[in-house]
């Protein structure tokens, strides 16, 4: 009872701290401007008496949460002892504005500017605790540009089949569920969880896996306890493991909880591997680019130029002129903004010409580049190797001269150029025979009478 | 000139009845309640969807938007053979079969089974057919259709879908809009709902037919409970393409465009007033109807391709054909439209009469149809069109491995009768495995027994193909959501590249 009471009060500290903050924020702003206020002093004397109360019962209510929210000393260790520091600081004001103690003699300045930067300092430990150091780093460094890098985001199974399971997939699991509240700072039930070393420790009942009979470990039986059972892990109120994770961290346990066994050693069932593997890989680069500006989407769209995310939640963009078969080489500088963003750019029936590679160059993700129908002979083609993504080029019905075709073969990742011309005719075809024709489509198919 | 003036006069009278002062009085008083109580609404909504760059498809149905996933295609063009094809007589080789023909099938075999004719016991029909392995893949092909050889190893065969439909109406309605009964959109409906149409000068649903009206009749294209800018624009392909899109005597094309203009500005305040979508389908609608006055002709125009790609589909310029619909269907697809239905009438083959005989109207059928479906897909294939659009090709079911005893006697001629349980279709085109075949029929091809698939999971692989979960893909009518696949569907997997 009493004990539920003291997590009750401690758990108020996150509100309670804001009231020594506030105080001494006010008493800072009136000793500032207390040429303008001619009753500060008596003023001061009621808010540093505050600020100090307020601060002794947040340092109170601060260490009964530290005592019952599972915390460790080394975490809080500093926020606790600035606190104390800001609290006495306050006390000390207060005694000095009532003229009957040995304070007198510091300055006032020097009291507030310790007890501002001490005020800071504290809060912003605090913060750390509650929301984690990356809490104000984070966005700081997005703001700046640095940290921001072309991640991949994506698991392609072939790659990681050879790896360990429980590093490519059962401590990410652990870490977006389990970790929250199990890791260096927090430790419920004595239990840390965020690297595989603490892990085999266990938490103040020993350890939550037990080789001899893994049915048995602690970690199994959590997991698969109802929801509604106290036991059950993670908590009611938290992000429940879906029914994948579950059967993947059971076949894990069961299997002798190795932390080495290769994925392909576990021989995982194919739901599993479709559900945390993508088995395919996506046709379109795996790099994360940023997201488009809607100004500039809208301004392309302005001139009749189709748009489109390739999906709904994607940063890259399928471009087409269909609508807009006035498109020259000049228009081009439309798209330059979010050149990055388009994969799959479709300027046939247009008006361009050779001189367009110079610009497209710069659609470094570019994966598909239709050019049908155009005066495009392949001049200047050469300059689109720089284009590493480049899968599908499509050049029907254009003038494109046989001389450069073997150009497109060197590209890195070509897959399929189309080369059907219709004024071809079936004449001369034979030219075409030296061509790799796993590459390229020279199309005149004809069917018998 | 007397009916313009009129129509003048009523541009001048609804233009004037929307700015009165009684008009505004009321707008005055209930419309800044209206207002009020709009914002309070619209707070309430929870607006947690991520922003995201698809169009705007307020003022325009049907702009062009992106699908949940990366779809594999952005074209279909679903090839229906009405009436349904012999599966025996095409795909799905059965030697045994033939050993059967002519003797009495079991008993057995259709105790509690409903046939749309057999009656008491039927003899069992040998295949009417060669058969030889073709292509790389080396998969059977009927004699019928010498030139699908050129294309076996492009396409996926499905051998054992099923159909719980066995008359051609219904089952028709099942295959193409998800329902055996009326009302529902149909799969073109729903995909440019889903997607829009690319080309801002074409409709992004066009359905073309030869030999007759399907049996289903012209709700297979219908829109059902979707707005009506997306159901199926049928274009004739003798005549003019679209009826009466061409301008009357007397009315040039500048006065059709004022006379469009200022019958959509009397819709839109229309439409400002009362957020009806059918407006915006009309306003569509007219604008649509005004561009395709010059861009549908050009595009059903196919005196313009080369004699070579005439020779390779069999065309008939000027005729109502199936070889001209095949060459219309590529030409529309590489315009932009984004789902071509194409129906071809004529594929029942009862044996009740010379047209619906397997020795007779069902080889001409085969003829007709065969040289153009190969071309279409070489010619996709030549163009890179084949990569990013699917092609279907398939009847409403399959038919019986029985020669048909309507009312208990033998027909004179050889057919067989409907049946759902078992039959064969096929699909071509990006995402999916090439040469492949999936599932099997018993040795006389009457039941699926490995790989059986219904026409809800077609429909579910459109619909991955183009990029939708075909569950959530929903349409909000009468209090619940709908979709095409209904509670049923499961992808294809095993036929996915």
């Amino acid at each position: 009872m009493l004990d539920d009471f003291l997590i009750l009060l401690g758990r108020f500290h996150p509100l309670f701290v804001h009231l020594p903050i506030g105080f001494i924020i006010l008493g800072i702003l009136v000793e500032l401007n207390k040429k303008k206020l001619g009753w500060s002093n008596e003023a001061l004397k009621f808010i540093f008496f505050w600020a100090s109360v307020t601060g002794v019962f947040s340092i109170i209510t601060g260490f009964l949460q530290y005592q019952n929210g599972g915390y460790l000393w080394e975490t809080i260790q500093f926020h606790f002892i600035a606190g104390v520091l800001t609290t006495i600081l306050s006390f000390t004001f207060y005694l000095k504005l009532i003229e009957n103690s040995i304070f007198k003699l510091i300055p006032r300045k020097l009291f507030i500017i310790a007890n501002s930067v001490i005020l800071i300092i504290t809060g912003h430990l605090g913060g750390n605790i509650t929301h984690g150091e990356e809490h104000l780093i984070e966005p700081i460094n997005n703001l700046v540009g640095v940290g921001e890098k072309e991640t991949l985001t994506f698991n392609y199974y072939e790659d990681f089949k050879e790896k360990p399971l429980y590093s490519t997939v059962i401590q990410p699991i652990i870490d977006q569920k389990c970790v929250k509240c199990h890791n260096s700072k927090k430790s419920n039930g004595k239990l840390k969880m965020h690297n595989s070393k603490e892990l085999m420790k266990g938490g103040k009942n020993g350890s939550i896996i037990n080789y001899d009979t893994p049915e048995m470990s602690e970690m199994y039986i959590r997991i698969h306890l109802p929801k509604e059972e106290k036991k059950h892990m993670p908590p009611k109120s938290g992000k429940q493991l879906t029914r994948q994770e579950i059967s993947l961290i059971s076949k894990w346990i069961k299997n002798g909880s190795s932390f080495e066994k290769s994925v392909i050693d576990f021989k995982l069932e194919e739901n599993l591997i479709d559900y945390f593997f993508d088995t395919e890989k996506p046709f379109f680069p795996l790099i994360k680019v940023s997201a488009p500006d809607n100004e500039s989407i809208e301004k392309i769209r302005k001139n009749k130029i189709l748009i489109n995310p390739i999906n709904k939640n994607s940063n890259f963009l399928k471009v087409s002129i269909i609508n807009n078969l006035d498109f020259k080489n000049e228009d081009i500088s439309l798209l330059s903004d979010i050149a990055k963003n388009i994969v799959s750019l479709d300027l046939s029936n247009s008006m361009i010409t050779d001189s367009i590679f110079s610009k497209l160059k710069f659609f470094t993700n570019l994966t598909v580049l239709k050019l049908n129908n155009t005066t495009i002979t392949g001049e200047k083609i050469n300059q689109l190797i720089e284009l590493k993504n480049l899968k599908r080029i499509y050049l029907v019905n254009t003038n494109f001269k046989d001389e450069y075709i073997n150009i497109l073969a060197e590209f890195t990742n070509i897959q399929k150029v189309y080369l059907y011309n219709e004024k071809d005719n079936f004449l001369n075809l034979d030219r075409y025979s030296k061509f790799d024709n796993k590459i390229y489509e020279f199309g005149n198919y004809s069917l018998e009478n | 000139m007397d009916n313009f003036n009129k129509l003048n006069s009523e541009f001048k009278k609804t233009n004037a009845r929307f700015n009165t002062r009684r008009h505004f009085i009321k707008d005055c008083t209930l419309g800044l309640g209206g207002i009020a109580l709009g914002s309070f609404l619209n707070s309430c909504k929870s607006n947690n969807t991520s922003f995201n760059y698809n169009a705007n498809r307020d003022l325009d149905p049907l702009a062009p938007i992106s699908p949940p996933f990366t779809p594999k295609v952005k074209s279909v063009i679903y090839l229906h053979m009405v009436g349904a094809p012999s599966q025996l007589e095409l795909f799905d080789y059965k030697p045994e079969l033939e050993k059967l023909h002519n003797k009495p099938c079991p008993k057995s075999l259709i105790e509690g089974k409903q046939f749309a004719f057999i009656e008491g016991i039927p003899n069992m029909l040998g295949p009417q057919a060669t058969f030889s392995r073709e292509g790389e893949s080396g998969n059977w092909i009927s004699n019928h259709i010498p030139h699908f050889k050129n294309i076996v190893d492009e396409v996926t065969f499905l051998k054992a879908v099923n159909t719980d439909q066995f008359n051609h109406g219904p089952a028709q309605l099942l295959m193409q809009t998800g329902s055996p009964r009326l009302g529902r959109p149909s799969i073109g409906s729903w995909v440019t709902y889903g997607l829009g149409s690319e080309s801002s000068d074409l409709p992004g649903f066009i359905v073309l037919t030869s030999g007759g009206t399907p049996d289903g009749g012209k709700s297979l294209w219908g829109n059902g409970f979707l707005p009506s800018i997306y159901q199926g624009v049928q274009c004739r392909s003798k005549g003019d393409p679209v009826l009466y899109l061409k301008d009357p005597k007397g009315v040039s094309r500048n006065l059709k465009k004022n006379i469009v203009e200022s019958i959509n500005k009397i819709n839109f305040e229309e439409y400002k007033k009362f957020k009806d979508p059918e407006i915006l389908t009309r306003i569509s609608q007219y604008e649509m109807a005004y561009r395709m006055q010059s861009s549908v002709p050009s595009v059903m125009n196919i005196n313009d391709e080369p004699e070579y790609i005439k020779d390779m589909y069999g065309v008939e310029p000027g005729k109502e054909s199936f070889a001209n619909n095949c060459l219309l269907a590529r030409k529309m697809v590489e315009k932009g439209v984004r789902y071509v239905q194409l129906y071809d009438w004529g594929w029942d083959s009862h044996g009740n009469g010379e047209a619906e005989s397997l020795r007779k109207g069902f080889l001409k059928k085969c003829k007709d149809s065969d040289r153009p479906i190969a071309a279409l897909i070489l010619d996709l294939k030549q163009r890179g069109l084949l990569d990013e659009t699917l092609v279907v090709w398939g009847g409403e079911f399959g038919r019986t491995p029985m020669w048909e005893n309507r009312a208990g006697v033998q027909n004179t001629l050889v057919g067989r009768d409907h049946q759902g349980e078992a039959f064969t279709m096929w699909m071509a085109g990006g995402g999916l495995k090439k040469g492949h075949v999936h599932g099997e029929t018993d040795e006389i091809g009457y039941r699926g027994i490995k790989g059986r698939v219904s026409v809800y999971d077609i429909q579910a692989t459109i619909l991955h193909l183009l990029g939708f979960d075909h569950e959530l893909f929903t349409y909000e009518f009468q209090g619940r959501p709908f979709r095409l696949t209904d509670v049923e569907g499961e992808i294809i997997r095993e036929i996915l590249a």
